[in-house]
Formats: structure tokens, sequence, C-alpha cells
């Protein structure tokens, strides 16, 4: 078991006119292996869950075990917790500081206790595997990147010290369609290699349709919904009141059927949708009408 | 947190002081910090005091945010204290060993100097907690409007301010976001000596410098694309008006220095 929330709650700015709720009472658990997509609309609690993941921000009721360490008690081994669980930012390229790409990759290692050489080695392992030229950037200044390449070697700085749990909060905001494509195909990359269990935040239907096996959905700090991405995306009553919109492949399931053509419902990505359109042998039907 | 620093950050509620004009409030703190400064005699302090207080009721912002503002000029009080205390040396003498030397006089002047620090501070964060920074600059602009017939920038000086008080909040939120994300990879920033905790603040402010730079650029970007100072006379949404509520806070602050001159002069002899 990676996570374990039970009665989660979350209160910002107690005793003051900003007080806000952010979560309240959530209970689930996260088990090794999996793909977690986490939505919401904006303000939903989203981000106030994850950061409860690390300790970024301390439990202040309800109970919360990640990776074995409980985090209600008074005192946390931070660095244990947070060496085994990465957190990806959202826009990570803005938190490079260092002269260096490898200085600024190794700065997480280094905390977590490596000493120079192993961390060295562990940055060097992390880049390649973010796909950047290695060789070529180690020495430049992480300013002196396009923005693709800072957010690549962001990502690197957070899996060097090799985390078990991967959180990611929207991690293709801001890139260009294949920029979206690569980083989402390295996070399954890392997610065979030692990232076992991914979370991720995304305002995109498609990438969690597509990318995840469950979603957490939640609506005003409160979970509404748990379960795989296909039950929920196709039932829409499940939607109604949270500010999600369904995925594009779902959409045109749905204009497919008011045309009268059903699909099976198995099509949350491009190429289930398109195996399911040959089935359901609409095209033969219009080549035979072409035909005659 | 971070986003726990409370000097003078606007407490949103609808009080007397929030709605009274920025201008006229801007001329009664002034006023209130001359009578501070006028405060000869000791005693004066408590019609201070007690002027302050009301004022804090009066404008619902909580007791304890204006002590929290205080709770960072505490070492600045106690080291102007200590010193006037061993090293002005007037009246009776209490105690000296060598050339320090506790005496009355040094007592009182240092009494006298706290409290006018606490005082200056608890009065001037007021009209922070009580005004926008949008009010403030308005009515600081409409202050300066005669320094605009010796050709002072006026409007582009309050601009200057009004993006300045504007940015504090959104930089003290970048700043907890960047230290989150560095403590996310191991930062630690609450341990080790004096120069290792400076050191370990290098993760957050470099990032932070470049994104204030990246946001000053967007800024003028923005300002430019909107045509901003094309016009020379420009109107303004809120027009700053004085009512009832300036009268009487006038009148009040007016008593107020009325009073330390009373007191000061133990009330002209009449009692």
């Amino acid at each position: 078991m990676s996570i374990e929330a039970s009665n989660l709650s979350y209160t910002y700015s107690v005793k003051s006119p900003f007080e806000k709720t952010a979560l309240s009472a959530l209970n689930f658990t996260i088990k090794k292996g999996e793909t977690v997509g986490i939505i919401g609309s904006t303000g939903s609690g989203k981000s106030t869950l994850v950061q409860h993941f690390n300790a970024l921000i301390k439990l202040t009721s309800g109970k919360l075990v990640v990776c074995d360490i409980d985090l209600s008690l008074k005192k946390i081994p931070y660095k244990q917790l947070r060496a085994k669980v990465g957190m990806l930012f959202q826009y990570p390229e803005y938190q490079l500081f260092e002269d260096t790409v490898i200085k600024d990759v190794s700065f997480g290692p280094i905390n977590f206790g490596y000493d120079k050489e192993q961390a060295i080695i562990a940055a060097e392992s992390a880049l390649s595997l973010v796909g950047v030229d290695v060789k070529e950037v180690k020495m430049k200044s992480p300013f002196e990147l396009s923005g693709g390449e800072q957010r690549r070697v962001a990502i690197a700085g957070v899996i060097a010290s090799k985390p078990e749990i991967l959180v990611l909060d929207e991690p293709t905001s801001g890139l260009d369609p294949l920029g979206k494509r690569a980083i989402l195909n390295l996070i399954m990359d890392l997610k065979k290699s030692f990232c076992n269990t991914v979370i991720m935040i995304s305002h995109n239907m498609d990438e969690i349709a597509e990318y995840c096996d469950r979603v957490l959905v939640l609506n005003d700090g409160k979970l509404i919904f748990d379960g795989t991405p296909k039950d929920f995306f196709h039932n829409p009553l499940n939607l109604a009141d949270t500010g999600l919109k369904i995925p594009h492949t779902v959409e045109i399931r749905e204009l497919l059927k008011n045309k009268g053509v059903s699909l099976s419902s198995d099509c949350l990505n491009v190429f289930d949708l398109t195996e399911a359109i040959v089935a359901s042998g609409i095209i033969k039907k219009m080549e035979g009408k072409n035909g005659s | 947190m971070v986003r726990d620093v409370s000097f003078g950050q606007f407490y949103p509620v609808e009080s007397f002081v929030h709605k009274m004009d920025p201008r006229v409030k801007f001329l009664l703190v002034i006023a209130y910090v001359v009578a501070v400064f006028l405060v000869i005699n000791l005693y004066a302090f408590i019609a201070i005091f007690a002027w302050l207080l009301i004022v804090i009721l009066v404008s619902k912002v909580p007791l304890i945010k204006i002590l929290k503002s205080l709770k960072s000029i505490i070492f600045i009080v106690i080291f102007t204290a200590i010193l006037n205390v061993f090293f002005n040396a007037s009246g009776r003498v209490l105690w000296s060993w060598e050339k320090l030397v506790i005496s009355v006089g040094g007592l009182e002047l240092a009494a006298k100097l706290s409290l006018r620090i606490f005082f200056l501070v608890a009065g001037t964060s007021l009209i922070t907690f009580t005004t926008t920074p949008m009010a403030l600059t308005d009515g600081l602009e409409s202050l300066m409007y005669p320094l605009k017939l010796i050709k002072v920038p006026v409007h582009d000086l309050a601009i200057i301010m009004n993006i300045a008080l504007r940015f504090i909040p959104i930089l003290l939120e970048e700043v907890d976001k960047i230290m989150m994300a560095q403590k996310a990879r191991g930062a630690a920033f609450d341990n080790g000596g004096l120069i290792k905790r400076a050191r370990a603040l290098l993760p957050v402010l470099i990032p932070l410098f470049v994104s204030a730079f990246r946001r000053a650029d967007e800024l003028a970007l923005a300002l430019d694309a909107r045509c901003y100072n094309a016009t020379p006379n420009r109107t303004r949404y809120k027009v700053l008006k004085a009512s009832f509520r300036d009268i009487l806070g006038g009148i009040y602050t007016a008593a107020l220095i009325v009073l330390v001159l009373a007191v000061n002069s133990n009330f002209w002899g009449l009692i």
C-alpha cells in the first residue's frame, strides 16, 4: 500500500477572514503500481491534497500513511519521505537555480545524503532518462536552455533520487502538443523503471483518459468519485457540477451514438476508439453504399 | 509560513475606519505621529494608548493582528532601550559600575523611546490594515498633487508605488511555491548555523529574482499594449470623496493633540 488516507481534512488560514476549507474528510488508498489521475476544477483542493503526500503541508486532521510512514506523528522523517515521494510542481522549470545543469540536478541527491560522486552519477543517469544530450547540456547554465529542455532538466532534478512515488502537478501545462506527448511518454517510461506509482493532476481530460487507470475526482474539497476513467467519463451524471468536460474520444462516441452508431464503451484513447469504430461495422456499411 | 507576515496587509472588513477617505487617513496618521513625538510627560502616552485602542476597536481589526506586526520591531526596541538605560546618565543615579550607569533619567528616556517606537509602528500599520494599497496610492497621488506644478512626475511615482505594493503578496506566494519545490527536493531551511541558513536560501532567491524580472517584463508589455500613458489626464473609476466620517476623525485626532499638549504642560496649571 503506497498511500492510505482516512478522514483527511485541511483548512487554510484558520480563524481569519480568509478561512477556507480546502479538503474535507477524504478517504482513499493508492496501491503500488497504479497511475492515478486527480481531477477537479480550479480551487477544488487538488494541489493541497498532493502537497500532503510529502508533508509540504502538515497534516492537521485525519490520518495519512505514505510508504509506511505515518504522517500524523509529531516527528516525521522528512528527508526519508521526500526521497521516496518525488514531487513535480507546475512549471517546474521556474525552480532551476544553479549555474550548471549537472549541479542543479544533483541538488536533490546531495540533500538526500548521496556523496558528491554518487550524486553526479545519479544526475547523469536521470538526465539521460529524460532524454537530453547529457554531454552537451550538463555544463551549460539551465537558463540558456529552451523551455522544453528546462522542463526535462527540472524533471531530472526530481527523479534523480529515484523516488518510488512520482507526484505531478499539471506536468504538461504550457508545452506544445509534441512536447506534451513526449513528457507523458517519458512519465510512462519512468513508471516502468522505478517510479512505480504515478499520481498526476491534470486539466486535460484526454491525457487522464488515456494514461490513468484510476481517477480521484475532487469538487469543493470533497472526493466525489473514485474509480476507473471509463466508469467516470461514460456517466454524464458524474460530470455535473464538477466543471469538468468529457475527453474528445468519449465525445466522438456520444456524437456517433446520436447518429445511430453505438460503440463498445472501451474507447478512452484514439487507438481503442479507432478499433471500436472499425468493429462497429459502420465503415464497411459506408463502403458498401459507395460501391452500389 | 511566509503567508503569515502581517506587516502592512489589508484586513478586509467593513468598518468606520475602512470607509474613511485615504487622504484624510494619511493626514491623520501624520498628525498622530506628531502627537507621539510631542509627548514629553510620560503620562501623555495614556492618552495616545486610549486613542489608538479606540481606533483599533472601531476599525474591527483584531488586536492580535496589530500585536503580530509589532513582533518584528521588538529587537530594535530592546536594543535602543538598553543603550539608553546604560549610557544616558541624568537625574538620580540608581546603580553604577565603571562607565555603566543606571539613572532615573536614563530609565525615563528609555521608556519614552520604546513606547514611542511601539506607538509609531502600531498606529502607522493601522492605515495599511484598513486601506487597500490601491486607495492608499490614490490618496498619496492626490496629496502630492501640488508637486506637479514643479514638474514632479506624481502619477508615475504613484503607479510605481502601487505596483510595488501590489506585487508584495504575489512575490510572497511565489516564495512559498519555490520553497515548497525545493523542500520537495530535500532542501532544509530551518537548521544549521547562520551561514548555512543563508546559503540554503540561494535556491529560493535565484528563482525568485528570475521570476521577478520575468514578471516585470510581462507587466511592461501589458501596460504598453493598453496604451498606458497615452492620455495625459486619466480619469478615475473611484473618485475620492471626504465625508462626515473624515470630519469626525479629524476632530478626534485634534482632541488627541490638544490632550497631549495639555498633559505635557500639566493642564496649563489649571488642575
